[in-house]
Formats: structure tokens, C-alpha cells, sequence
């Protein structure tokens, strides 16, 4: 028989997640992935609802306090609330010894659903692990409901012990939580010493303590008399001072770990958020298999970059599944092999091929920006920077704007596919190299006026062939004065190559130009887009490389974007850039007031 | 001796150990034991014990009391039940009998291994006892629980295998599954203290044994010798002209019905249902049947009923009903005037007893289904009480009649069925002190006192050598076989 009949090592794995009018989601299934799942999306998302629902639906205690802001639209809209998961569960955790047999489900790689047995032979359609079903679902009473669902329909209680063993440590957002460091029920300290009398022998020992030797002589008589009134009035008496647990908090909820700090001693709570949530971990991975399952709201916080990288890379190769929402390119780029979510609009999508995930690593902050632009190459990127900053009357950066190399035509493909399609608010930049026609026609019928691929041709072609003949010298001269004569020398070269008889006395526009004639111009988008032409070999790679000397870098884009704004190019572009900047502009929020006339009364 | 190396077996790493247990040889006491000290290590899961009967279940129930929370003791059809019920059939699990969900559940271990997994973390240590009677289906349930790594402790004895009649088949293939069992078992051990027979009865526990071997191995049991004076034969002939019937000759009943009489607990027992009716009616019907646990005339009258399609066939069900479980209903007393006014729709008005007998074929005829057939039950009942014309007729089976009778209450023939059997679980009556049994029935009892009649070679044949063991290991302090000397049984040498 193959692996079904023994569960994954490791900890519990949520197959399939429904959430339901909990909080701000109506509606919600996920099918997350083991190991290490990052949520990315804006703020006010749901990202931390996600969490909270696995959070309730794992909560190892029933003392949870509901409210109406638990309930989708309040409990007018919504008399009650359903968080439903399907789970793979550890073969130690408890699930099998339960008072009633909880019989499991098959796994089909969807959902989970009954194995087809017959006499015809085994059911085909079982993948993965047995799972179980559980949920929990408040109604209109505020009451929360904790349920385990079997095949036959049957219902058995979900406990909290069995969600205890199943086990979650939660690394929130609040800045209050160091739950997992005292001795409150189900913490991970709780957890980790397993030691069910020890709450009942702390308590006789806190309420044996006779605090009134502490008492000063005044304070000793006030006690004195109250006792004596109360004699009087046949209460009972003998009165002392001790420690009282209050209404819902035992006195061990405030026992917990210290630590030495100098010559003395500290409660580890005391400690700064960031310690305290790696503490946190640290104890939830010592108790038994050390899977529970994570959670981690905004995964920097209170770490520095280098903390974050080695809690991000801790949980990315830990044998639980976690899921982790994180504000931070350092704590997205440590998380190597995650699956990537994007959250928006009540709806969850993964990102999924591997280039575009690892991209994560490099340039972390594409996932991470209101609106990600992504330009086919250094010259798209600069020459948009170039002509944005002049065109949108805002800061790029203050509008969460990021601009980022699709390194290529493929991958850009790639990336803008991957993102349009998982809801992120991404535009583009690209060339046309002829290639993928028809996945970039419909990638463009998807996102219209965002993405913009020039028709036959590149960035360089179609500024160059937009300037007028007596623009070019200005163009090829470098304002830094660095590239200008290895730009004349690469169509010296070009020129020498197509008519060797070519001489060259001097190496100035001038001459170049002369030789060039007519050609010039042609010679000049050649030598900038880095067009090998007919060449071959070791030739064919110097050609390759003629790019970077012309506009092939960030700078070298953004001096292409700035002479085209300069040397007068952009009335000819209008009508193909216009669209593409105002759909930028839209998706940056509210179009800011521009004192910019347009382009031609400019020129 | 045997009894430490079968505790020691029991307590083994080994994960399949099979235990051959004759009766009163302490397998419960062993079983027991050794789930008492299961229970209290067990950790994560819980013990299972697999037993046959609700009796049996009672019995490790009580016995491991005070582990509630850590052993799950019940029938093996109710897990099974369970399996079924989790994992139906595509057509449901609602209308499976027992044989169909045992089926069901042996095809759900074996084709979706992870619930036998499951099963099998929850169970880390399965008992079985009885396992001699578990079906193929049951067998295969409890082998799929050892192959996903359950430990399995089972007692059984092949020499109580004893089938009803005519499934002789499915007899060779228990026998065969017994011994693949123990050729696959880590560990065999056997049973051979007789603890049943304690306080100076030691000697017929003693001869029980021997007697159990020489049936095993093939011989006769011989009463000419080394017999013990708790063993007592009686030589008499069953006369009677009936096949399957019982009758003595004067002589013979003066020499068997002092044993009848004699006070203290006593098990009458015969091979056969109908002749152990005969011997009801031969000793002036004082000695009650028992009746068991099953209601094999019930079961056929509710299948008759099933496929009934018409009152003809409906009172041809009640018939043969009432003939199984009463003498006195003969055909040409009743059942073909019955069978005359169900086919003439009982329209001519009839007077004295073919009124009656018209009164009860009304009944069908006018609800012409099960309701109709318990109404004319339940009218016979009456009649037979109250009636000098039906005074002939006698009601062997009591409580079948009675369930039988219950039938027209359900507005749903099976569930009607369900519920009357669940009933009967649930209350579970014990055999009386006094009872008339077939052998099969007797299964699991003991008595003080066991008379086994008539032993002759038309009830105990050579296949029946596992039938008269089962008969002559009832008895914990007196036995008495009466015996053929003109029609000899094979297996009784007297």
C-alpha cells in the first residue's frame, strides 16, 4: 500500500480552510500549502483575520469572549459565524483515543470526502494524508461551537485537549502577548511543562501565604478591628492577607519565566516585543514533536533586518506549517521556498511559479508596494522613473509605487501573468520581441491600459525613431561625458562592419555621421537595442554588449527617458504612453493636481 | 504450567499471539487479567476486546471495570456496524445485516487503509475472544487491524466451531481459517487447566478434557472406562416414529425422568430444535425452552413476508411460522383450513373452530402485510389460551411468538425487525434455571446439571464430533448421556 495509511511527520497541516461572515471575510476557502505560507496583501485585507480565524478554531482554551465585531456586518447581518477546516493531523496528538472513534476522511486534493469503497475494486481519486474535519461557528448568543465531523455524519466534540495537542503558538501583532510565556491554560509554557496538578499545587501554595506579617503597625490594627466587627456581625473571621485569583484569571496565569538580567532577575515578559516572540517560539518548538502550528502577524515586528532573516529562515525550514503575514522585504526575502498568498478583496491566490516566487528573494518589495511596475529591463525601469517623476505630480515612493526589473521579456511575462492574476495592482513596460504573442495579446486584454508593449519594436526604437534627425547628435552625446565617444565607437564598428572600405580619419559625430548618411539613424537604434544583426561568434556577443554603453543600464534609462522628454520625443509617444501614465496615475489613489501642461504645448 | 506461559505469551512483544482456550479453562480469567494491565498502561489509545455475544461483552465488562475510559469492549458486529456507518455502500448502510456489514467493513480496511490505520492508533491491542466464530468478513477485519500495527491477543477454541445446519461449506472454511491463523501466529499457547470444575468436581473437569482430545483427535469418547461417577450413561432408544421427534418406551422413562425431576439447575440438551420440542412434550412440557439470543423462525418469517406478494403467500409465512415454533399447528388441524379461507378471502361465515381459524385468516386477509400476519399472530395467542379447540397446540418459543406478534405495531417492516432485536439486546435475558436447549443455543452456557438425549447415531454423527464437545463441556458438577445401544453414535463408545 502506498503512504495514506501514515500521516506526514511533522505537525498538523490545514489542508482547506473555509472561513465564513467571521469578522471582515464573508466568505473565504483556502487550500494552503504545508511548511511556511505568507500572506501578502494591503492593510486591511483580511491577512490577520486568517489568522485569527485558525487562531479561534486551534484556540487550546474555551474561555474566548466573542463580540458583535466578530460577525461579518455585526449580528444584524449575520446571526452566526463558520470557521471550517480540513486537517491532517499528528499520529500522537490524540484524535484516534477519543471517547467516541473520530473516523477520518480521504483527501482528494480538495476537499475532503468519504473513500469510495466497493466491491469494484479501491477508490482511484485518494491522495495524501487521512483528514480530519473540524470547525467552530458562533451564533447568535455569542456562543462558540466546537465540532469534529465524520463521515457518517456523525458530530463529536472538538476538545480542548485535543486542540491543545494539536497545538498553536501565535506570534501576534499585539504588542500585549506574551501569553506563551506564563503559566496561563494552553500557553506554550502550559504546554511544554505538562503538568496537570502543578496550577492546583501553586494555588495552595500562593493562598497558604500569610501576606499580613507585611503589614505595618497601623495596617495590622485596621485588620484587627475589621476582624473583630466581623465577629460581631458573624462573618466568618480570623482574617489574614493572601493572594486571590480574580474572576477568570487563576494566580498561576501570573506565574511565568524570568530570566537573569544583570545581578537580578526579570520576568521574560519584560523583555522587547521581538525577544519576547522569539521566546514564544522557542518554548512552542520544545513540547513533543515541536510542529505546532504558527502563526506570526507582522512577522518584523520588534526585530531588527538580521532578526527577522533568522526567524523567517527558521520557519521556513521548520517542520510546522505557518502562516505568517509580514510587512518587511528582509523578512519576505528570508523566506526561501514559501508559498507566496495574495489576499485582496476576500479572495486568496497563490503565487506559484518558481522564477516568480524566487523573485521574492531579490526583489521583495515588488510584493510589497501598493502598485508594482514592472519594466522588461533596466531601460524600461529607468526611462519610466525618468518620466513619471516629471508626470505624476507625486512621489513615486510616497504612493507606494515600486518600479522593478522584469529582467527580460520572458520573465516579465512571467511575473505580470503571476501577479495581474493573484490580484496584485501591477502595470508594465515591455518590448515587443516578437516572441509569446499570444500570451502577451492576452495578458493585455486582462490588464488594458496598465500594460503597454511596443508594437514591433523596443523602448530605444521607438524613442530614437521619435527624434527628429538633428536630435541625434544630443542623443548620443553622454551629459556626463563618460559614454559618448564608445557610443560613436560601436557604430564606427557597425558601420565598418556593413562597408569595410569605410576610413575613419577622426572618430567624431561628425565623420560617423558622414559615413553613416541616411543610415544613421538606423545604426544608432541598432547599436543602442544591442542588435547582433548578421554577426556571429565572439562578434555577435561585442554586439550584444554595445547596449550597456547606450541606454542597457537604470542610468542609461533614465537618460533615454530624460533627453525624450528633452530632444521633443514625446508628442510622437503620446498617444502610446498617455494611457499606460494615467492608468498609473488612477491606481495610485486619487489623481493628484498636476500643474504639468501636456506634452506638445511643452514643445 | 500452561497457565504462566499463556500469561507470558499474552504479555510478549509478539504482535500476534493465539491463545486455543477449551471452555472453563480460565480463558476469561486470563483475558481479563491481562486487559486489566493493558488498560492501566495504555497510552495514547485505548484496548479493544472483540467479543461475539452482548453476553460476553457483559462478562469483560464487569471484569475491567473501573478502566471505562481506556477499553472499548463490544460485539464485533457493532464495529463493524460502526465501519459501515462511517463508510456506507453506495446504495447506504441503512437496511445491511450482519453478514453485509462485516462485509462492508473488511472492504473498507482493506481498500481505504488509512481508517484501518486509525483504527489501529486508537486500538493499539485488540482481544479477541470466541474468534473461532468470527465470519471471513470478521476475520479479515481483525488481520486488517494487525497489518496497520495493532497488537492481537486471540482466544478461540476449533472445537466449539459449530455451525447451524447445512453450512457445512462454510464450516470447512472456518476450520481452515482457524488453522491459517495459528500458522501465522508468533506465539501459539493453549489452554489445559480446568478451572471451571473446582470444590471436588475436579474429575469431570478432567474427563471434559480428555474427552475433548479424543473427539480432536478423531476417536470416540469412551464411556466404558475411566469415567468418573459425575459421568453418568443411560442406555435408552429414541422410539419415536418422527423424524427429528422424541419418544421412550415405559422402561426408558422410568429410568430418565428422575434425572428430570431431580432438583438444582439443570440443561436438557438435543442436537436438534425439533426434537428438543419432542423431549418438551415427552416430560409433560415443565422444563421451558430457551430460546437464545436469536429468533432463526422470526428471521424466515420476516424474509417470507419480504418477497410475500399476496395473502396466500403471507399465510403461508405464518404457517410455517407457527409449525417452527409450536406443536400442535398441523396441517390438517389448522394450517389448510387457515390456507382455504386466506385463498376464499374469508367471505362465507363460518361457526366454532373454522370461525376462529376465519378470524385469524381475516386479519391478512384484510392487511395484506406484516401488520396483517402479527394481527393473526397475535389472534392466535388468544385463542390458544382461551379456546378449548386450540388446546392441542402448544407455544414452545414464547418470546419468538410474542416479538412475532409485536410485528404489527411497525409501520416499516425492517426497522420493525431492528428495533424488536435491539430490544432484545438490550434486555437480554438469561437462560432459566431450568431449560430445554439445542446444542447451539447452549453455546457459552454452563449448567450444574447437563442431560444430553437422545445420543444415537442419527443426532451425533462422525461430523458432528465438535457438536457433542460443546454439548458434554456444559456441565460443572453432573452429566447424563442417554444412549443408543441398537443405533450406536460413532462418536460414543458405551
Amino acid at each position: 500500500m502506498n503512504d495514506l495509511s501514515t500521516p506526514p511527520p511533522g505537525g498538523a497541516v490545514i489542508h482547506r480552510l473555509l472561513v465564513r461572515r467571521f469578522r471582515g471575510l464573508k466568505s473565504l476557502v483556502w487550500l494552503p500549502k504545508p511548511g511556511l505560507n505568507v500572506i501578502l496583501g494591503a492593510g486591511d485585507s483580511g491577512k490577520t483575520t486568517i489568522l485569527d480565524a485558525i487562531a479561534l478554531l486551534l484556540n487550546p482554551t474555551n474561555t474566548t469572549l466573542l463580540s458583535d465585531a466578530d460577525y461579518w456586518g455585526g449580528r444584524e447581518l449575520s446571526s452566526e459565524f463558520l470557521i471550517g477546516a480540513v486537517v491532517s493531523l499528528p499520529p500522537n496528538c490524540g484524535v484516534d483515543s477519543q471517547r467516541a472513534m473520530v473516523w477520518p476522511w480521504a483527501w482528494d486534493g480538495e476537499d475532503a470526502r468519504a473513500p469510495k469503497v466497493s466491491e469494484d475494486g479501491a477508490d482511484p481519486g485518494l491522495q495524501g494524508p487521512a483528514v480530519y474535519k473540524i470547525c467552530v461557528s458562533g451564533n447568535v448568543d455569542l456562543d462558540l461551537t466546537y465540532e469534529l465531523r465524520c463521515p457518517n455524519g456523525d458530530i463529536e466534540r472538538f476538545s480542548p485537549n485535543l486542540r491543545r495537542e494539536i497545538g498553536l503558538v501565535r506570534l501576534s501583532g499585539d504588542d500585549r502577548s506574551d501569553r506563551d510565556l506564563r503559566l496561563v491554560q494552553g500557553s506554550a509554557l502550559d504546554r511544554l511543562l505538562s503538568d496537570p496538578g502543578l496550577r492546583a499545587r501553586l494555588g495552595g501554595h500562593f493562598s497558604g501565604a500569610d501576606l499580613s506579617e507585611r503589614l505595618s503597625d497601623d495596617g495590622r490594627q485596621a485588620l484587627d478591628d475589621l476582624d473583630t466587627r466581623f465577629k460581631g456581625r458573624a462573618l466568618p473571621n480570623d482574617l489574614s492577607l493572601g493572594l486571590n485569583g480574580a474572576q477568570g484569571q487563576s494566580i498561576s496565569a501570573f506565574v511565568g519565566l524570568t530570566a537573569a538580567a544583570g545581578a537580578g532577575r526579570l520576568p521574560l515578559s519584560s523583555w522587547g516585543a521581538g525577544t519576547r516572540r522569539l521566546a514564544s517560539l522557542a518554548i512552542a518548538q520544545a513540547y513533543r514533536t515541536g510542529c505546532p502550528i504558527t502563526l506570526v502577524d507582522e512577522a518584523e515586528r520588534g526585530l531588527e533586518p538580521y532578526r527577522q532573516r533568522k526567524l523567517v529562515a527558521d520557519l521556513a525550514t521548520s517542520s510546522s506549517q505557518v502562516f505568517m503575514t509580514t510587512h518587511s522585504a528582509a523578512a519576505l526575502s528570508a523566506a526561501e521556498g514559501a508559498s507566496l498568498w495574495h489576499l485582496v478583496a476576500g479572495r486568496i491566490t497563490a503565487l506559484e511559479t518558481p522564477k516568480v516566487t524566487r523573485h521574492q528573494r531579490d526583489d521583495p518589495e515588488t510584493f510589497l508596494s501598493r502598485l508594482a511596475i514592472v519594466g522588461e529591463g533596466a531601460t524600461e525601469v529607468g526611462f519610466l522613473r525618468a518620466i513619471l517623476s516629471r508626470e505624476l505630480a507625486v512621489d513615486l515612493l510616497d504612493h507606494g509605487v515600486r518600479l522593478c526589473d522584469g529582467r527580460g521579456n520572458s520573465f516579465a511575462l512571467d511575473l505580470l501573468t503571476e501577479m495581474s492574476s493573484a490580484g496584485f495592482n501591477v502595470a508594465g513596460l515591455v518590448d515587443d520581441e516578437g516572441e509569446k504573442t499570444g500570451l502577451w495579446l492576452a495578458l493585455k486584454s486582462v490588464m488594458g491600459d496598465r500594460l503597454l508593449q511596443w508594437v514591433g519594436g523596443c523602448t530605444e526604437s521607438a524613442v530614437i525613431g521619435a527624434l527628429s534627425d538633428d536630435q541625434l547628435e544630443a542623443l548620443i552625446t553622454d551629459p556626463e561625458g563618460v559614454h559618448t565617444q564608445a557610443r560613436l565607437n560601436t557604430l564606427i564598428e557597425r558601420i565598418t562592419h556593413e562597408n569595410a572600405s569605410t576610413a575613419f580619419e577622426r572618430r567624431d559625430f561628425t565623420t560617423v555621421r558622414e559615413a553613416a548618411g541616411d543610415q544613421l539613424r538606423r545604426l544608432v537604434i541598432e547599436a543602442a537595442s544591442a542588435s547582433p544583426k548578421d554577426t556571429s561568434g565572439e562578434k555577435a556577443k561585442t554586439w550584444k554588449r554595445h547596449g550597456k554603453v547606450w541606454f542597457k543600464t537604470l542610468a542609461g534609462g533614465e537618460e533615454l527617458g530624460q533627453k525624450a522628454l528633452r530632444l521633443g520625443a514625446m508628442p510622437r509617444l503620446e498617444a502610446r504612453l498617455r494611457p499606460l501614465i494615467k492608468a498609473i496615475e488612477a491606481a495610485c489613489g486619487p489623481a493628484a493636481p498636476t500643474d504639468q501642461a501636456p506634452f506638445e504645448e511643452r514643445a | 504450567m500452561t497457565d504462566a506461559s499463556v500469561a507470558a505469551a499474552l504479555r510478549s512483544p509478539h504482535p500476534l499471539v493465539v491463545v486455543e482456550a477449551p471452555g472453563g479453562c480460565g480463558k476469561t480469567f486470563q483475558g481479563a487479567a491481562y486487559a486489566r494491565e493493558v488498560c492501566a498502561a495504555i497510552s495514547p489509545g485505548r484496548l479493544l476486546i472483540l467479543a461475539h455475544t452482548h453476553a460476553a461483552c457483559d462478562v469483560f465488562t464487569e471484569r475491567t471495570a473501573g478502566f471505562a475510559a481506556r477499553a472499548d469492549v463490544r460485539t464485533i458486529d457493532s464495529l463493524a456496524n460502526d465501519i459501515a456507518t462511517a463508510y456506507p455502500p453506495p446504495a447506504g448502510a441503512a437496511n445491511l445485516d450482519f453478514a453485509a456489514t462485516a462485509r462492508q467493513a473488511a472492504l473498507v480496511l482493506r481498500q481505504a487503509p488509512f481508517v484501518a490505520a486509525a483504527l489501529a492508533r486508537r486500538y493499539p491491542v485488540v482481544i479477541c475472544d470466541e474468534h473461532q466464530d468470527a465470519s471471513a468478513d470478521q476475520h479479515a477485519l481483525v488481520m486488517a487491524l494487525h497489518d496497520a500495527g495493532s497488537k492481537l491477543r486471540i482466544f478461540g477454541d476449533p472445537m466449539q466451531l459449530i455451525y447451524a445446519s447445512g453450512q457445512n461449506g462454510d464450516l470447512a472454511r472456518a476450520l481452515e481459517r482457524w488453522s491459517g491463523l495459528v500458522n501465522a501466529a508468533d506465539r501459539v499457547e493453549a489452554l489445559d487447566t480446568p478451572h471451571r470444575w473446582r470444590d471436588g468436581h475436579e474429575a469431570l473437569g478432567q474427563w471434559v478434557l480428555a474427552a475433548r482430545q479424543d473427539l480432536q483427535a478423531g476417536r470416540p469418547v469412551d464411556l466404558t472406562r475411566d469415567r468418573p461417577p459425575a459421568v453418568r450413561v443411560v442406555t435408552a432408544d429414541n422410539v419415536s416414529p418422527i423424524n427429528l421427534g422424541f419418544q421412550l418406551d415405559a422402561p426408558s422413562r422410568r429410568l430418565v425422568a428422575p434425572i428430570m425431576r431431580r432438583s438444582g439447575a439443570l440443561l436438557v440438551l438435543s442436537p436438534h430444535r425439533r426434537t428438543g420440542q419432542a423431549v418438551r412434550a415427552a416430560f409433560g412440557r415443565t422444563i421451558p425452552i430457551w430460546e437464545g439470543h436469536t429468533r432463526s423462525a422470526l428471521e424466515e418469517l420476516v424474509a417470507a413476508i419480504e418477497v410475500a406478494d399476496g395473502p396466500t403467500s403471507l399465510g403461508e409465512a405464518m404457517i410455517g411460522f407457527c409449525q417452527a415454533i409450536c406443536t400442535g399447528f398441523s396441517d390438517s388441524a389448522f394450517a389448510d383450513i387457515l390456507r382455504a379461507e386466506i385463498r376464499g378471502g374469508a367471505a362465507v361465515k363460518a361457526r366454532g373452530k373454522p370461525g376462529l381459524i376465519q378470524d385469524l385468516a381475516r386479519q391478512i386477509v384484510d392487511q395484506p402485510d406484516h401488520r396483517g400476519v402479527g394481527r393473526a399472530i397475535c389472534a392466535l395467542v388468544t385463542l390458544i389460551k382461551a379456546e378449548p379447540a386450540f388446546q392441542r397446540v402448544h407455544i414452545d418459543y414464547p418470546h419468538e411468538f410474542w416479538e412475532a406478534s409485536r410485528l404489527s405495531e411497525y409501520a416499516d417492516l425492517v426497522a420493525g425487525r431492528a428495533h424488536l432485536a435491539l430490544r432484545r439486546r438490550h434486555i437480554r435475558r438469561g437462560p432459566p434455571p431450568r431449560a430445554i436447549s439445542t446444542v447451539h443455543k447452549a453455546k457459552g452456557l454452563e449448567f450444574e446439571n447437563v442431560l444430553i438425549l437422545p445420543c444415537d447415531a442419527k443426532t451425533f454423527r462422525e461430523k458432528d464430533r465438535r457438536l457433542l464437545y460443546v454439548a458434554l463441556s456444559r456441565a460443572t458438577r453432573a452429566l447424563t448421556l442417554v444412549v443408543s445401544h441398537t443405533s450406536p453414535s460413532p462418536l460414543i463408545m458405551a
